[in-house]
C-alpha cells in the first residue's frame, strides 16, 4: 500500500471520530506543553543564574562571617595582603522601606563603595540614569532598576528617578531623608540583589543599619586559575570563623538545585504524558474494536497484515504528532505566560522576589545538602548575603518585608527554548503514541478476515 | 489431474467445526468445477453450508480436508500474505450487507482493492470512475455509502469487486437486502459481467427466481451437493 493512501485512510478513520480524536490530542498537548513550559522555565532560570554568576566573574570569592565572628577593616587589610588578590570589597546589607512621593516599597539596602559597586556589577559602566553617590557619609543613594520601575500595574512607567528625594526607614532607625543620585542598569536575577536594592556609601550604610562590622567581603582573585588556591588559603586563615564561597562552587550548587527542580518538573510532565499514552491506547483499542468489520473488509480484498498494522499505527502517530506540535506551541505560550505573570517561583502574592530561588517562606524545601547555606535578606534579596544564624545548609528566608508592600515587578525568568527541547518534546509525543499504538494495531493486524467479517 | 481451463476446481472438501464437544460437519465431500466465465448459483436451505463454501472459495477460510484450485493454483499451499495478494489479484467479493467502508466515498470504495496493489492513483481513479459510470453511478462518485440507496451501494460493491479484473467473483446473497427490482438489476449486471469479461461468478441465493440467469445451479443440503443443474 502506498504511503499517501495509508495516510489518507488513517486520516479518514480519525476524522470519523472527531471529538474523541480531539480529546486524545488534548491529552498529548497537556503532556508536551508541560514538558516544554517547565523545562524552558528551568533552563531560563539556570541561564539567568549562570549569567549573574558570570557578571560577578569567575574570580569572585565571598567571605561571610560565621558564628560570632565580626569582619572588620582589619580583615580587609589582611585579605588584601594575601597573594593573588586583585580587589577586596567590604559590604554591609540590610533591609528597609523606601518612601518616595508617599509610595512605600520594601528594598534591600546595600552599603558598598563605588569601586565595590562596579565589582558587583561586573562592569565599569552600569548607570542607567544620573550619577553615583560619593564615598562619604552623605545620605545619597543609587537605586536598582526595579526600585525605579516599581509599579506592577504600569511596569513601563518610571516611578522614581534620579534627582528625587525620599526617606528610608530601617528596623532600628527612624525615617532618614535620602537623595537619589542615580538609577542602575537592569541587572536581572542576581546573587546580590541589585534591581531591588538601594545602594549607599559604605560609611552611610554602616550608620543607617547600625553596623560596626561587614556583612560580607567580596574578594576577587587576580585570575581564574588562582581562585582555588586563594579559596583554600582563605579557608586556612579563617577556619570555622567564616564561610568561603567562590563562583564555581555557587554555580555548581545552583545547577544542582535547578537540576533537582528540573527532575521534579519532568516527573510531573512524565505523569501527564503517561496519562496521554493511556488515553491514546484506550482510543486506539476502541477504534480497533469498532473497526473489526472494516478490518475484515480490508483483509478480504487483499490488504496484508502489515498494511492494517501501519494503518492503525499511523492513527496513533497522527495523534502524537499533532498533539506534539500543538503541545509545543501551547508550552511556549504557557512558558511566556508564566514569566509574564511573575514566574513559577513567585510567592503567594504573585510578586517575584528578586534573587530568591524558591520564593517566600518554606523555601528550605529545596535545600541543597552540599551548600553552605544562603539566606535571603531583605525582600528575598541578596542570596549572596549570609546571615549568621548558624543553621548552615539550606535556604532561609529572613525577609522582613511584608508581601503587600513588596513592589518588585520584574526579575522574571526569560524562558529558554533549546532546539533539543523542541525536538525532544515532539519525539517524546510521537514515541508515546507509537508505544501506545503498537498493541491495538498489532491486535488489529492479527485478526483473521473471516472472524473480523463475522463481527458486526 | 487439473484441467487448466477450469477456473475453479473444488476437490472433495470437507469442513468440520469443533465447538467444545460438539462437532458440526458444515461441508462433506464437496467437489465441482467451473469453467472460466461461468455464472454459478449455490442454493440450499439455511445452515446447509453455502457461506462456509463461499468463504473457502474466497480463501478466507480453510477446508478441513480437500483442495481448492483457483485458476489452477492450489490455495492450501499459500501463507497469509500470499493469500492476501492472491485475493487482491484474482478475487472479488460481493456481500449481502454491501460491506463498504463508511468513511470513504463511492469512488474511493471502488478504488480500495487497488490501493493494496501497485497501481498508480490516476489509473486507479480512472478505472473506478469508468466502472461506476458503467454501473450508472457517474453522478454518485463523491457520495458516502450512507447517502446511497441499497441498490446503489451494492453496485458500488460490484465496482469494487471488478476493479482489479478478478478471475473469480464470490457473491454471498448479493440481492438479500434488495427489493426485487434492484435485485434483478444486480443479477443482470453480474450476468453481463461474466459474459463480457469472462469472469467466473459464484453466487449464493435463496431466490430461485433469479437462478434463471445462471449457467449452473448447485444445490446444497446438509453440507453435501445434492444435485447440479446446468442450464442452457
Ligand atoms: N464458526 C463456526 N463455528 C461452528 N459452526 C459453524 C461456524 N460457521 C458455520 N457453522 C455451522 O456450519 C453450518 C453451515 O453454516 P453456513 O453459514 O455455511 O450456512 P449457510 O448455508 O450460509 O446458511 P444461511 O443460508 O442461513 O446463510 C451451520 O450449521 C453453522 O452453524
Ligand atoms: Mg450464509
Amino acid at each position: 500500500m502506498d504511503a499517501r493512501d495509508t495516510v489518507k485512510l488513517a486520516a479518514v478513520q480519525l476524522g470519523e471520530k472527531k471529538v474523541r480524536t480531539a480529546l486524545t490530542i488534548i491529552m498529548v498537548i497537556i503532556g508536551v506543553a508541560s514538558i516544554v513550559a517547565l523545562t524552558s522555565q528551568t533552563a531560563g532560570e539556570s541561564q539567568s543564574i549562570q549569567k549573574s554568576l558570570g557578571s560577578l566573574g569567575p574570580t569572585a570569592i565571598l567571605v561571610s562571617p560565621s558564628g560570632k565572628t565580626l569582619l572588620t577593616s582589619a580583615d580587609v587589610a589582611e585579605i588584601s595582603s594575601l597573594p593573588n588578590v586583585s580587589s577586596v570589597t567590604p559590604i554591609v546589607t540590610g533591609s528597609g522601606t523606601l518612601t518616595v512621593d508617599g509610595v512605600n516599597q520594601s528594598v534591600t539596602i546595600v552599603g558598598v563603595s563605588t569601586n565595590g559597586l562596579s565589582e558587583i556589577m561586573g562592569n565599569s559602566t552600569f548607570l542607567y540614569q544620573g550619577s553615583l553617590y560619593s564615598d562619604n557619609t552623605t545620605p545619597a543613594s543609587a537605586i536598582g532598576y526595579d526600585v525605579a520601575y516599581s509599579s506592577s500595574t504600569e511596569p513601563d512607567v518610571q516611578q522614581v528617578g534620579a534627582g528625587e528625594t525620599g526617606t528610608i526607614q530601617t528596623a532600628s532607625k527612624s525615617k532618614i531623608a535620602v537623595s537619589i543620585e542615580g538609577v542602575l542598569d537592569e541587572h536581572g536575577t542576581s546573587l546580590i540583589s541589585v534591581d531591588n536594592t538601594v545602594f549607599f556609601s559604605l560609611p552611610f550604610a554602616e550608620v543607617l543599619l547600625h553596623k560596626d562590622s561587614y556583612s560580607e567581603i567580596l574578594v576577587k582573585a587576580t585570575n581564574a586559575s588562582s581562585v582555588t588556591a586563594l579559596t583554600s588559603l582563605l579557608e586556612v586563615v579563617y577556619g570555622d570563623n567564616a564561610r568561603i564561597t567562590n563562583t564555581a562552587q555557587l554555580a555548581s550548587t545552583f545547577s544542582s538545585i535547578t537540576s533537582s527542580t528540573t527532575t521534579l518538573y519532568l516527573i510531573i510532565a512524565g505523569i501527564s504524558l503517561l496519562v496521554a499514552a493511556i488515553g491514546i491506547m484506550n482510543v486506539m483499542l476502541m477504534s480497533v474494536s469498532e473497526r473489526i468489520h472494516d478490518i475484515g473488509i480490508f483483509k478480504s480484498i487483499g490488504f496484508e497484515s502489515k498494511d492494517v498494522l501501519v494503518l492503525f499505527m499511523l492513527q496513533a502517530i497522527f495523534i502524537g504528532f499533532i498533539g506534539g506540535f500543538l503541545g509545543l506551541g501551547t508550552g511556549v505560550a504557557a512558558s511566556y505566560a508564566i514569566s509574564y505573570a511573575g514566574g513559577l517561583h513567585s510567592g503567594p502574592t504573585g510578586a517575584v522576589t528578586p534573587g530568591s530561588f524558591t520564593g517566600g517562606a518554606g523555601s528550605g524545601s529545596f535545600a541543597d545538602r552540599g551548600s553552605s547555606g544562603f539566606a535571603g535578606a531583605g525582600g528575598g534579596g541578596a542570596v549572596f548575603v549570609s546571615s549568621t544564624s548558624g543553621s548552615g545548609g539550606g535556604f532561609e528566608s529572613t525577609s522582613s518585608s511584608s508581601p503587600t508592600s513588596s513592589s518588585s515587578s520584574s526579575s522574571t525568568i526569560t524562558p529558554v527554548f533549546t532546539l533539543s527541547v523542541i525536538l525532544e518534546s515532539i519525539a517524546v509525543a510521537v514515541a508515546i503514541s507509537i508505544i501506545a499504538g503498537i498493541y491495538p494495531a498489532w491486535k488489529a493486524s492479527k485478526m483473521e478476515p473471516i472472524d473480523a467479517l463475522r463481527t458486526l | 489431474m487439473i484441467m487448466p481451463h477450469y477456473s475453479v476446481q473444488v476437490r472433495d472438501i470437507e469442513k468440520i467445526y469443533h465447538s467444545g464437544d460438539i462437532t458440526v460437519t458444515a461441508l462433506e465431500s464437496v467437489s465441482f468445477s467451473l469453467r472460466e466465465g461461468e455464472f454459478a448459483a449455490i442454493v440450499g436451505p439455511s445452515g446447509s453450508g453455502k457461506s462456509t463454501l463461499m468463504n473457502i472459495l474466497g480463501t478466507i477460510d480453510k477446508p478441513t480436508n480437500g483442495e481448492v484450485y483457483i485458476d489452477g493454483v492450489p490455495i492450501s499451499k499459500m501463507n497469509g500474505n500470499q493469500l492476501a495478494e492472491f485475493r487482491n489479484k484474482k478475487l472479488g467479493f460481493i456481500f449481502q450487507a454491501y460491506n463498504l467502508i463508511a468513511g470513504l466515498d463511492a469512488e474511493k470504495n471502488a478504488e480500495l482493492p487497488l490501493m493494496a496493489s501497485p497501481v498508480s492513483s490516476d489509473e486507479r481513479k480512472e478505472r473506478a470512475d469508468r466502472l461506476l459510470g458503467s454501473l450508472g453511478l457517474a453522478a454518485r462518485l463523491k457520495l458516502k455509502p450512507t447517502q446511497l440507496s441499497g441498490g446503489e451501494q451494492q453496485r458500488v460493491a460490484i465496482a469494487r469487486a471488478l476493479v482489479n479484473n478478478p478471475a473469480l467473483i464470490l457473491a454471498d446473497e448479493p440481492t438479500g437486502n434488495l427489493d426485487t427490482k434492484s435485485g434483478d438489476e444486480v443479477i443482470k449486471l453480474l450476468r453481463q459481467v461474466s459474459k463480457d469479461r469472462k469472469v467466473t461468478i459464484v453466487m449464493v441465493t435463496h431466490n430461485l427466481d433469479i437462478t434463471k440467469y445462471c449457467d449452473r445451479i448447485i444445490h446444497i443440503r446438509d453440507g453435501r451437493i445434492e444435485k447440479q443443474e446446468v442450464l442452457k
